[in-house]
């Protein structure tokens, strides 16, 4: 039915671009993929060549095993939502619904039946008359999406079609694109730059960087063994920590000037194990980073606490740590993605060789902006990646 | 308060000042029309409002001088040009705005500089290329080069409405079933129609009022267009009757005057809409 398959796909604009560069994948049917990463990773570009809007350079598409290359976007089966949702302003709800079926010869009376039916399930009945500059943001996103499903097609494209939204609006959607995809089983390739988008809705996550693929996986193993620094540093909110710590003898680890005592059996004393006497970076997400208490014999970390954002249910630490940053094509690609200050950030850190890490501490945590503390780092969810490559330490 | 009273008295009065520099040629052209031949002349003018000299007037220019031909020619190669130079202009406009081809800024501004050239220097060789084909006195000899004429401000005029169309629309109807053409009918066409009025208007109004071409191609009574019969009627008659030739100006400009007033509201909400929203 409604597979997708990527196979050494590249696209090269004429000024030379390269968007797409070798991507290899198998989107299996009825299955919800989810493509991220940051602006101009090529996401974007991949999924308008599966839609038939951009030509493809190099390598094949194939929708239900159909080489697709060459083929008009309307021949393809597929329907596709798009960002500024694209709705006909010169056509009522039900006629932009309708549209794609109208196209596809199909009867009058069946387009009206088809369209109800949709509207029925999109709560969209009342607003059938009306034309799309009456509709709010949230009623627009949800014509357009009938309109894609109306047409039961093998695939859906999704191109970040919550991004106009605000945010609870979004949530809200995620939950009902979620629920409608789960419902209809229709294979779906779902483009964002949300990568909270990409961990809730994705069965498999595609993370894209420069046009390459980095990393596909199920959100939780991207989480929790990311491939690379990029995928580290990109997938998590707030992100993984990073800081540079030198293999030390006697299973230690050299983090500035303090000494922390590594595990002695898991994946990362392990991996840690072939890289004696060298620098790597490693990685601990905030929640494995909790307040040093006198009975546990975690590694302890020192450092100063900067800043404190209490969120309710838990408060986010933010410390400063002696140690040098991890500061490597990677990690400054994520940061300019979030914006010029996170970019500034990590060169001030660079700068004064001071790392900022991020810890989960519980609700109430009695902890000060200025004080000094200890933090217990379990290590045995940590990552090591190493500085040239930026692959984790014992992948592949 | 007196403020804003003062300034409104000023732009009525600037207003005003514009409307009587701009109406008082046509309200003397009237009031011409209106008189017989004896009394145009007279020091100081007066005012004549004798219905049987105004219908004799009239009557002479419409039926004795074939006025209502020249009307007739005017509409249908007014239309005529219009119609098909938006059949080919618009479309034209879609692929400069959407397509990707070799030299498309270029051949957009090329287009463009047709338009800067005045009609008279090419007014020579248009006659003779119309000569050529034996298409001299007759319709299709002047919408030919009337189409030429309206083309460029069509394609660019539309080319402005094209480009504020977002590109999603049609990657949108791409995937719902159409091709590039039945996208440009059922889904563009319908959303540019404010620009399709424009430069329907502009294209008419300067084929409507264009003299020097039309009076290389034309050389018959019958197949004039208004402005070329309007100055046959004035210099060929000698000496001339200023109440007739005012009639006869008053009868060019009536058409064009309910025209503009039709479309006005179009003119005002196409440019706009063309510019900056």
């Amino acid at each position: 039915m409604g597979t997708v398959t990527f196979d050494g796909v590249g696209k090269v604009f004429p000024d030379g671009t390269h968007a797409v560069t070798d991507l290899g994948l198998e989107v299996a049917d009825g299955e919800f993929l989810v493509l991220v990463g940051p602006s101009g990773c090529g996401k974007t570009t991949a999924l308008r060549m599966v839609a038939g809007l951009e030509t493809i350079t190099r390598g094949e598409i194939r929708i239900a095993d159909k080489v697709v290359n060459d083929l008009e976007p309307r021949r393809r089966d597929i329907a596709m939502v798009f960002q500024n949702y694209a709705l006909y302003p010169h056509m009522t709800v039900a006629q932009n619904i309708g549209f794609g079926l109208k196209m596809h010869g199909f009867t009058k009376s069946e387009v009206e039946r088809r369209v109800n039916e949709i509207a029925a399930v999109l709560d969209l009945g009342d607003l059938l008359a009306r034309k799309p500059r009456a509709l709010s943001g949230g009623q627009r996103q949800r014509v357009a999406m009938g309109r894609a499903i109306v047409r039961n097609p093998a695939v859906f494209l999704m191109d970040e079609p919550l991004s106009n939204l605000d945010a609870k609006l979004r949530v809200q959607m995620r939950a009902e694109i979620s629920r409608i995809q789960r419902e209809l089983r229709t294979t779906t390739i779902y483009v964002t730059h949300d990568q909270i988008e990409a961990m809730t809705m994705g069965d498999r996550v595609v993370v894209m960087r420069k046009g390459r693929l980095q990393q596909v996986d199920v959100p939780q193993v991207l989480y929790d063994h990311p491939a690379n620094l990029f995928v580290a540093s990109f997938i998590g909110s707030p992100s993984m920590n990073l800081f540079q710590g030198e293999v030390a003898a006697g299973g230690m680890l050299q983090v500035g000037t303090q000494r922390l005592a590594l595990p002695r059996d898991g994946v990362f004393a392990r991996e840690l194990a072939t890289q004696a006497g060298r620098l790597v970076a490693v990685g601990v997400r905030p929640e494995w980073i909790v307040p040093a208490s006198s009975g546990d014999d975690r590694p302890r970390l020192r450092g100063t606490v900067v800043m404190t954002e209490a969120l309710g249910f838990e408060v986010l630490v933010h410390v400063e740590i002696d140690a040098a940053p991890v500061v490597t094509s990677e990690t400054i690609e994520v940061a300019l993605d979030v914006d010029a200050a996170a970019l500034a950030d990590l060169e001030a850190e660079r700068s004064k060789q001071r790392t900022m890490i991020v810890a989960r501490f519980p609700a109430g945590s009695p902890v000060r902006a200025g004080e000094t503390i200890e933090l217990g780092l379990d290590l045995s969810h940590a990552q090591a990646f190493d500085l040239e490559s930026g692959l984790a330490l014992g992948a592949g | 308060m007196t403020l804003r009273f003062a300034g409104r008295t000023i732009s009525y009065v600037v207003l005003l000042l514009i409307a009587a520099v701009a109406l008082a040629p046509f309200l003397v052209l009237l009031i011409i029309s209106f008189k017989a031949r004896i009394d145009v002349l007279e020091v100081p003018p007066t005012l004549h409002f004798d219905w049987s000299t105004i219908s004799e007037n009239y009557r002479i220019v419409m039926h004795d001088d074939g006025f209502i031909t020249y009307i007739k020619n005017s509409l249908i190669v007014t239309f005529a040009s219009t119609a098909l130079a938006l059949a080919i202009g618009v479309p034209a406009a879609y692929a400069f705005s959407r397509l990707e081809f070799r030299g498309r800024d270029n051949w957009a501004s090329t287009i463009l500089s047709f338009r800067f050239m005045p009609p008279v220097a090419v007014a020579i060789p248009i006659f003779l290329m119309i000569q050529y084909i034996g298409l001299t006195d007759s319709y299709l000899g002047l919408i030919l080069p009337y189409i030429a004429f309206s083309l460029p401000l069509v394609v660019w005029i539309m080319i402005g409405f094209f480009d504020e169309i977002p590109r999603e629309i049609d990657d949108a109807a791409m995937v719902d079933g159409c091709t590039r053409v039945g996208l440009l009918f059922r889904v563009m066409l319908p959303l540019v129609r404010p620009g399709i009025l424009v430069s329907a208007i502009f294209g008419q109004i300067f084929i409507w009022n264009e003299f020097l071409v039309g009076l290389y191609i034309i050389n018959s009574q019958d197949r004039g267009t208004i402005p070329i019969g309007a100055s046959s009627l004035l210099t060929t008659e000698s000496p001339v009757d200023w109440n007739i030739a005012a009639a006869v100006g008053i009868l060019t400009v009536i058409p064009m005057l309910i025209f503009s007033l039709l479309v006005q509201r179009w003119i005002v909400r196409g440019i706009t809409a063309g510019t900056v929203r």
